[in-house]
């Protein structure tokens, strides 16, 4: 063989499958020995770079995930401390809004039992016959001595003035 | 989206290696670097490879009664991804976003983790730039020429398996590797 190595059995040298020929030439061929070892040389670089940069690659890619899983677990506990602070204060106010707002409540709507609104369509003269009614049953409630005695009591008040009349 | 399991992978004799697709986690932590390199170096995006990758394994994990132990679990995984990989880079939204990509993969930044064993700091940057013109020559190449030439020089897979996981014969693909490799010596011939 005295050209030398084709592209094709350079390669398949390089695949390790050269015939004894190609071998035979690679010792007697400075050239062709020179070129195959740089190629060779240059793929084997290529490839122990290639297999530093992933596994660096992957390093960094497995430290920025575990990061982001400590960040969300963090994250987490941030949001579930706030809204608990959150729902404590709603609750608070809450009640001290409830606890404000009753007096208010019973203010609001008072109990009238005579006091004649513009809006209730009674004229005055029936209002002061009501007042004068109410009156009375609140005098006759006050009383001490029941409705159902004063007959009696008139009657003995009456006999005395009769025997005082005497 | 779904991948197509290859006929060849399904067949009725049981295996260990099921079970151990079985276990998401242990899937995960043995097999990821490899699904994600891959990815990676394909569409050239991280965020885009780490989406696929997961994406790939998710699916391994949820149809893993269809996995019959024909071949090994990390060739299962590698058609999967190429499958993810193709629908991908067919898709409009990729072609849009290609150039544009955030997380597009940086040749230099690549380049900065090859091992220092070069004697000086001159054959260091050399090599580093080296790199480079290989992952610059590897995007102008196409999609099954580039993921060819990565299962079999990066992730150093038999062409057995790389002709099992893309559906092509091993002539083939040895011809997509020739294209491959000519275009890198092509590029490093350029530059002496």
């Amino acid at each position: 063989m005295s050209a030398h190595l084709t592209k094709e059995e350079l390669t398949d040298t390089l695949l390790g499958i050269s015939s004894l020929t190609v071998n035979a030439h690679l010792l007697g061929c400075p050239a062709c020995a020179d070129e195959l070892e740089s190629v060779k040389r240059t793929i084997a670089g290529f490839r122990d770079a290639a297999h530093g940069w992933s596994d660096d690659a992957l390093e960094a890619a497995e430290n920025r995930a575990s990061r982001a899983r400590s960040s969300g677990a963090r994250s987490r506990r941030t949001v579930w401390i706030l809204t608990a602070a959150a729902a404590m204060i709603l609750f608070i106010v809450g009640s001290v809004a409830y606890f404000h707002q009753e007096p208010a409540v019973s203010q609001a709507h008072p109990v009238v039992l005579s006091t004649p609104t513009s809006n209730t369509g009674l004229s005055q003269a029936q209002l002061d016959q009501d007042n004068q009614l109410l009156s009375q049953v609140s005098v006759e409630l006050s009383e001490a001595v029941p409705a159902p005695m004063q007959p009696l009591l008139v009657s003995q008040s009456s006999g005395s003035s009769a025997t005082t009349n005497k | 989206m779904t991948p197509t399991i290859p006929a060849e992978f399904i067949s009725l004799a049981g295996d260990h290696r099921i079970s151990e697709l079985d276990d998401i986690d242990a899937l995960v932590r043995v097999y990821k670097p490899k699904v994600f390199r891959f990815v990676a170096f394909s569409i050239s995006d991280r965020d885009a490879a780490d989406s696929i990758t997961q994406d790939c394994l998710l699916k391994a994990h949820l149809t893993r009664n269809q996995f019959r132990g024909d071949c090994s679990i990390a060739t299962w995984l590698m058609r999967i991804a190429f499958n993810l990989v193709r629908d991908h880079t067919k898709s409009q939204k990729f072609r849009f976003w290609k150039s544009a990509a955030a997380s597009a993969i940086d040749a230099s930044d690549v380049s900065q983790y090859l091992a220092s064993g070069e004697s000086s700091a001159e054959a260091q940057l050399i090599a580093r730039e080296r790199v480079q013109m290989v992952y610059k020559t590897l995007q102008e190449l196409s999609g099954k020429q580039r993921s060819i030439f990565l299962m079999r020089f990066v992730e150093e897979m038999d062409l057995s398996d790389i002709a099992a996981i893309t559906g092509m014969t091993v002539p083939t693909i040895k011809t997509h590797l020739y294209r491959a490799v000519g275009a890198i010596r092509a590029r490093l011939g350029a530059e002496r």
